[in-house]
């Protein structure tokens, strides 16, 4: 499949299924192109994901934290004061916590509970960078910050999802050489060239 | 991209239960219909005997490592 994971992902095997969990999300909400609106898949929530609800916050603690409540409702909580990227991909992290504790994950005896973090960040950039998705970028765009802004991800997210995918992680200059014989010569002066 | 279309298959699955147990028994082919899979990607599904999503979920893992 072209695809591994990398030391930082869970094993292959259930690294397939968290990766066929996010596409069936992606199916689910009718997302076809990038950026994913993780924030909105939140806000209108499926109804495997019981009571979820986003809680945006100011408070400088976490970049977002799944919590579940007394009353039998979930909250993911996001702090607002971060970078919207960082915000992005730890929502995306958290909705995969929030799958975790959903009555449908107990139903499939869902196997990444001892794994929670390190699954939750492979989902999150399955979830936000799809494989197939990524390629096609990758033949379209050149460097680590295009393909970012294309996705909306931080650049760590970036090349550590073209590592695990064994995708070639284009190096500054490559991506500058590109862009110049994109855009002309022109486009390489640094600023103050002038 | 023929990868994807089995692991959405999978995924939808995974999230919703009605689809999951009818793509485990008898519905099968018809399920099938709503996603691009090749001819030899839809033998593969069709052939694969499985108790649950994730032993369908290893059989086709199994097919696309092998």
């Amino acid at each position: 499949m072209g695809r591994g994971c990398s030391g930082k992902g869970p094993p292959e095997a259930e690294a397939f299924l968290v990766e066929c969990l996010a596409w069936g999300l992606l199916r689910t909400y009718g997302i076809e192109e990038p950026p994913v609106p993780v924030r909105a898949m939140i806000k209108h929530s499926l109804p495997i994901f019981k009571r979820l609800a986003l809680l945006e916050l100011n408070l400088g603690l976490y970049d977002a934290t799944y919590r579940s409540l007394l009353n039998g409702s979930q909250l993911i909580v996001v702090d607002l004061t971060r970078p919207h990227v960082v915000q992005r991909a730890s929502m995306a992290r958290e909705l995969y916590v929030a799958f975790c504790h959903s009555p449908r994950a107990a139903e499939l005896r869902w196997p990444n509970h001892e794994q929670l973090r390190v699954c939750g960040n492979f989902f999150a950039r399955c979830l936000l960078m799809p494989a197939a998705w990524v390629r096609q970028a990758c033949a379209e765009v050149i460097s680590v910050e295009d393909l970012a802004a294309r996705f909306d991800v931080p650049t760590q997210m970036v090349t550590q999802r073209l590592s695990e995918m064994g995708c070639r992680i284009p190096s500054p200059a490559a991506a500058l050489s590109a862009r110049s014989a994109r855009d002309g010569p022109g486009c390489d002066r640094a600023v103050g060239e002038d | 991209m023929s990868a994807t279309a089995l692991q959405t298959l999978i995924g939808t699955a995974l999230i919703d239960r009605e689809f999951c147990e009818e793509l485990l028994n008898g519905r099968r082919p018809a399920l099938l219909t709503e996603f691009d899979l090749t001819e030899e990607e839809r033998e593969v599904v069709l052939a694969i005997k499985a108790d649950s999503i994730q032993e369908f979920a290893v059989g086709l893992y199994e097919w696309l490592m092998a």
